[in-house]
């Protein structure tokens, strides 16, 4: 099939930017949308051209490395997929896709479709972690935690931190993101004897980041490649709420 | 990991995003209950003329007139938690739009409502909307003739005050208008305050949806009737 791309190009994050529009043509249906960008960037090289910089690495949907939005939605029209796992049979020969990086303060534009995702770390490193020793493996059974539990943690924990949340939501907030965190740590016991200090720490992070207020569209769970619910932000309101008025 | 931050518990909920949206949906709560308790006091336009000749919506008005300070009371409160959801969503909306100082060329929607991303306009809309009829029914600057009249006793005669302005079709259609608005706030609105207080839990998420889009029936239809059935005659006919 042959695609018009119109991609954001923009060079380094202090330069400004602007659409350039490139001709995808003898794109194979099997391809996954950043192989179509490989060879739409080969081209361009061979031509003496700066290629698209995009990130990527694992490419099988478990990195959270790649981050554009398609089509004015974060990972493109697929749900519960990422952009590497994107096929191209999902589009129609002859169709035009807009391709722009994630757009929010926070995430600054590196260059062209790179954003700068490290506000994310420092709200993991505000407190995302259980700060206990471990000690020697014990036994599988020693801690006994509800199946229901145990599903709905693992649930939150696929979040692979790519940042189709913050792209999504009119207010580029984090708070899928800060909420599937803390829920994965708060259903489990490991998680309970930090919860509360754990959910001030990383809102206070998050706002600290300029992140926008969640205003509860849901957005983010629709563009979720892991398909994360907002059950978790309103535990994290919940848990918030505790925190910072029972001062727990 | 740093321990919480020191400070008074209110201070810290007015200073982050989560706090001032909890701030927003308990000030919002208050309203909601007004909307639904001025709602069901006004149908009373609808009961039939009683034998004494003092229309039920007259003695509804002449009562809360008679609490006094209870009513001046009720007035503040509503107007604190009016003006404070008001600065709540101009203080977010401002800190919203610099989260995203560079939009999208293209920005499709996958599945939020409508009503949830005009909040900020049918909110607008329905503040200027609350200072027209505050001018218009309480302060009776709009209509100062319709204002002025009173019953034999002495009574102040809301009945025909409303028939006489909702016969004028500007005022009725002004009053439905932003009534829908009303009920298009409070679709998103009343289920988002669960959402806020963390009260919306994955048992209770289908019932807290239904919630919003019959609160917003309910409004709706509850204060469309009334201008409407007097723009149609169907109520205050008598009156002249």
């Amino acid at each position: 099939m042959n695609l018009t791309l119109k991609v954001w190009r923009q060079d380094g994050a202090s330069g400004s930017g602007q659409f350039v529009t490139y001709p995808a043509n003898d794109v194979s249906e099997h391809m996954s949308f950043l192989e179509m960008l490989d060879v739409v960037n080969e081209k361009l090289e061979a031509e003496g051209q700066d290629p698209i910089a995009f990130d990527h690495d694992c490419r099988e949907g478990i990195c959270g490395a790649c981050s554009m939005q398609i089509n004015g939605v974060p990972h493109g029209p697929e749900r519960g997929t990422t952009t590497c796992q994107l096929h191209m049979r999902t589009f129609k020969d002859g169709d035009s896709i807009t391709i722009e990086p994630w757009r929010a303060a926070s995430f600054p534009v590196v260059k062209d479709l790179v954003v700068d995702r490290s506000a994310f770390d420092r709200i993991i490193e505000a407190g995302g972690y259980v700060s206990v020793s471990t000690g020697a493996t014990q036994d599988a059974n020693a801690t006994p935690i509800n199946k229901a539990d145990a599903d709905e943690a693992f649930d939150y924990a696929t979040c692979i931190g790519c940042g189709a949340c913050v792209a999504a939501c009119k207010n580029a907030s984090a708070s899928l993101f800060t909420s599937a965190k803390l829920s994965h740590l708060a259903l489990l016991p490991q998680g309970q004897a930090e919860r509360y200090e754990r959910t001030a720490a990383m809102v206070a992070q998050m706002d600290l980041e300029g992140f926008g207020a969640c205003t509860n569209t849901y957005e983010c769970e629709a563009a979720c490649p892991k398909e994360i619910s907002v059950n978790a932000i309103a535990r994290m309101n919940r848990d918030y709420l505790k925190a910072t008025l029972l001062g727990r | 990991m740093s321990s919480a931050t020191p400070g008074n518990p209110i201070a810290r909920l007015f200073g982050s995003t989560i706090g001032l949206k909890v701030v927003m949906a308990v000030t919002g709560v208050i309203w909601v209950g007004f909307v639904l308790g001025h709602m069901v006091g006004n149908l009373q336009i609808f009961l039939p003329m009683p034998e004494d000749g003092v229309h039920a919506i007259n003695k509804y008005a002449a009562m809360l007139k008679s609490t006094g300070g209870v009513l001046w009371a009720v007035r503040l409160g509503l107007l604190a938690a009016f003006a404070t959801h008001v600065w709540a969503a101009i203080t977010l909306s401002g800190r919203n739009k610099a989260a995203r100082p560079v939009g999208y060329d293209r920005y499709d929607n996958i599945q939020s409502k409508p009503s949830s991303n005009y909040m900020l306009i049918s909110g607008l809309v329905i503040l200027g909307f609350l200072l027209f009829h505050i001018a218009h029914f309480t302060m009776g600057v709009v209509q100062p003739d319709a204002y002025s009249r009173h019953l034999p006793n002495g009574m102040h005669d809301v009945y025909t005050m409303f028939v006489l302005g909702f016969r004028n079709p500007v005022f009725a259609v002004l009053y439905m208008v932003s009534n829908v608005l009303v009920g298009l706030h409070l679709h998103h609105a009343v289920s988002s305050m669960f959402q806020t207080l963390g009260l919306r839990t994955p048992g209770y998420r289908g019932l807290i949806d239904k919630i919003s889009p019959a609160v917003a029936a309910v409004v709706i239809v509850g204060n469309v009737l009334m201008p409407l059935a007097v723009l149609v005659g169907v109520i205050g006919r008598s009156v002249s």
